[in-house]
């Protein structure tokens, strides 16, 4: 090694990387609303490509954009924004607590959101507040997982078991609920427990976009701070990241984004906790563009899993929520089966 | 305690009757500790002396139940963290190396305390980053995996990263512990390096004296929680200090190379002590 290497060399290096990432999250993003145009021509009636551009773009049938406008797109706009935010919020989870097993349906945040969600139903609460209940029950899931485990300085595996046992716990709480409903409320808490996308509206695309929007800027600003908390408390301390603030922000942020999600999806699984393993992988570090990539891919697995759900069940489709449930429990073995080799 | 350096030196790390421990026990029972600025300070003493918690009460990673820690007049437990990270930096015993983290990426987060939240990577960055890898020697590793690194890459790459932080003092808790001969003396020398050309103050703790005498300016022996004796090895490091803070009779006998005392353990009975250290003293003497 000799100090001819100059300068040059590092910036170089950087830049290769920084171009890279950024390759990957301009094809994502491209990617996004091709898939989602593909999505937008499936249905009861199947439309063509052409036609439901025209439909978006309102320049087709009156009846094909009433169909495409008002019926199809708030599904596909909620499926990438829900996506994105499960996405989002699995990377800031996963980052925090330093554990792949990390995400919002493994600890509890989910889970927390479905027994709200079914408690509303059995109160017979308004429709409307459904979502707000749903949010409400992950914050409370959130807060309890932060209660149990900062007094102790509880870390890795502890604190995977104490998410791990309050996902237990209310998900039987949801079950004794469900099993106690009223023959006709049956209907309502299964569907949303199924985690659909079905019937979305304009106020679901709003509700969950206005959510995404207003936190993944906070979360893009905490990413920095994220990328040494990941490198043992000890080590962010002393490069003078506020440690204490930085982990209730990022708790904060990724139950809005799950939470969000949740309350316009239902619990669907697998996305929080797929989306950042694939971003890591394939941007090969951590930072923004791993978090922005974990959000697009979380939209495109959340859109594909619908496309799935009408395309090969039709013509009866199932629920996105039953999709991602399918391909995400071998997810979960094989993620563990790694896990235990190291 | 200050009468073992008769040249004064300046201090802009100090503790003053500092009290600290984990869940209501204190292990630091009240320490007073001036670190002289631009040398190399090593904390000794046996297991459970309280080294590495004095240590990481400097570095405010645990806040005292007592007294204070100042950094230049102020409160490191009080000021900015962030402030003070552009002073201080830190190498703790336990690190966590995330899977796929290149090196450079390691590096750079030592940046941390001199970039914005949203700011880009400034010249100032990349000449930090780069230099800490050149010193380091592992510009060469720049774009591996860190945790496919061998022990003693992997511990000069955390050094990296912490000299890519660019602060006056360094705080490293058993820099050298895991690490084979060949590689602690690097890890030591890396550290002489930067504390010569760059003035850079040093505090470390260390597990092996021997290690300390040898390679630390100004020692801080530890007992029960206080500081019990601190100075040049040369004159500090002597059988009775040896007995009353590890609990281990010896003799010392003067370093070949370095003129530092050496401690030359004593069998238990005393009997077989003397000749293997006169064997010891022949056999360095005649080389």
């Amino acid at each position: 090694m000799t100090r001819t290497h100059g300068s040059p060399l590092m910036i170089r290096t950087s830049l290769v990387l920084r171009r890279r990432s950024r390759l990957i999250v301009a094809a994502l993003v491209i990617a996004v609303p091709l898939v989602g145009l593909y999505a937008l021509t499936l249905g009861s009636s199947d439309l063509s490509l052409g036609e439901t551009a025209a439909g978006v773009l309102g320049i087709g049938e009156s009846g094909t954009t009433f169909v495409v406008r008002g019926l199809r797109l708030p599904r596909i706009l909620v499926a990438i924004a829900a996506g994105a935010a499960l996405g989002a919020s699995g990377f800031l989870l996963q980052g925090l607590l330093r554990n792949p097993l990390g995400s919002p349906d493994v600890m509890g945040v989910t889970a927390g959101a479905s027994l709200a969600a079914v408690l509303a139903i059995g109160a017979e609460l308004a429709p409307f507040l459904l979502p707000l209940a749903a949010a409400a029950g992950a914050g409370i899931a959130t807060a309890t997982l932060h209660l149990l485990t900062t007094r102790s300085r509880a870390a890795g595996a502890r604190l995977i078991l104490a998410g791990i046992g309050i996902h237990a716990a209310a998900s039987a709480a949801t079950v004794l609920t469900v099993a106690r409903l009223p023959f006709g409320r049956l209907g309502a808490a299964e569907v949303w427990l199924a985690g659909s996308l079905h019937a979305r509206t304009w106020a679901h695309v709003v509700a969950v976009t206005v959510a995404v929007a207003v936190t993944l800027p906070v979360a893009y600003a905490l990413v920095r701070r994220l990328g040494l908390l990941e490198l043992g408390e000890d080590v962010a301390i002393g490069a003078g990241v506020p440690v204490r603030a930085t982990r209730v922000e990022l708790l904060v942020i990724a139950t809005i984004l799950a939470g969000a999600a949740v309350a316009v999806t239902g619990p669907v699984g697998f996305v929080a906790l797929g989306a950042p393993h694939i971003a890591r992988r394939i941007v090969g570090q951590s930072g923004a563009a791993t978090l922005a990539t974990a959000g697009l891919v979380g939209a495109i697995l959340l859109l594909v899993a619908d496309v799935i759900g009408q395309r090969v069940f039709h013509p009866t489709p199932i629920a996105a929520g039953v999709v991602t449930a399918v391909l995400g429990a071998p997810y979960l073995l094989w993620l563990l089966h790694r896990w235990g080799r190291r | 305690m200050n009468d073992h350096h008769p040249q004064a030196h300046g201090s802009r790390l100090q503790a003053r009757s500092l009290r600290a421990g984990y869940g209501g026990d204190d292990v630091l029972h009240g320490v007073d500790l001036r670190v002289p600025d631009g040398r190399i300070s090593a904390i000794v003493g046996p297991n459970g002396c309280g080294k590495s918690t004095l240590l990481k009460t400097l570095a405010r990673v645990l806040a005292p139940t007592q007294g204070s820690v100042f950094l230049d007049g102020a409160s490191v437990h009080h000021e900015p963290t962030r402030e003070v990270a552009r002073r201080i930096g830190l190498l703790p015993q336990s690190t966590v190396t995330p899977d796929l983290l290149t090196v450079a990426d390691l590096v750079a987060r030592g940046r941390f305390p001199h970039r914005g939240p949203f700011a880009r990577w400034t010249d100032e960055d990349h000449a930090a980053i780069e230099d800490a890898l050149l010193v380091t020697d592992t510009v060469d590793l720049r774009d591996r995996p860190v945790d496919e690194l061998s022990g003693g890459q992997r511990q000069r790459v955390w050094l990296a990263m912490v000299f890519a932080q660019r602060t006056p003092l360094l705080l490293l808790d058993e820099p050298t512990t895991y690490l084979d001969l060949a590689h602690r003396l690097e890890v030591l020398r890396l550290l002489r390096q930067l504390n010569r050309e760059r003035q850079v103050t040093v505090v470390m703790v260390l597990h092996d004296l021997h290690e300390a005498t040898r390679h630390a300016d100004h020692l801080i022996a530890m007992s029960d929680g206080r500081i019990v004796a601190e100075g040049p090895p040369a004159t500090i490091v002597t059988p009775a200090l040896v007995r009353d803070v590890f609990g281990v009779r010896c003799t010392t006998i003067a370093c070949p190379v370095s003129g530092v005392p050496l401690v030359i353990p004593l069998e238990d009975d005393g009997s077989g002590g003397a000749e293997p250290v006169a064997a010891a003293s022949r056999a360095l003497s005649s080389r």
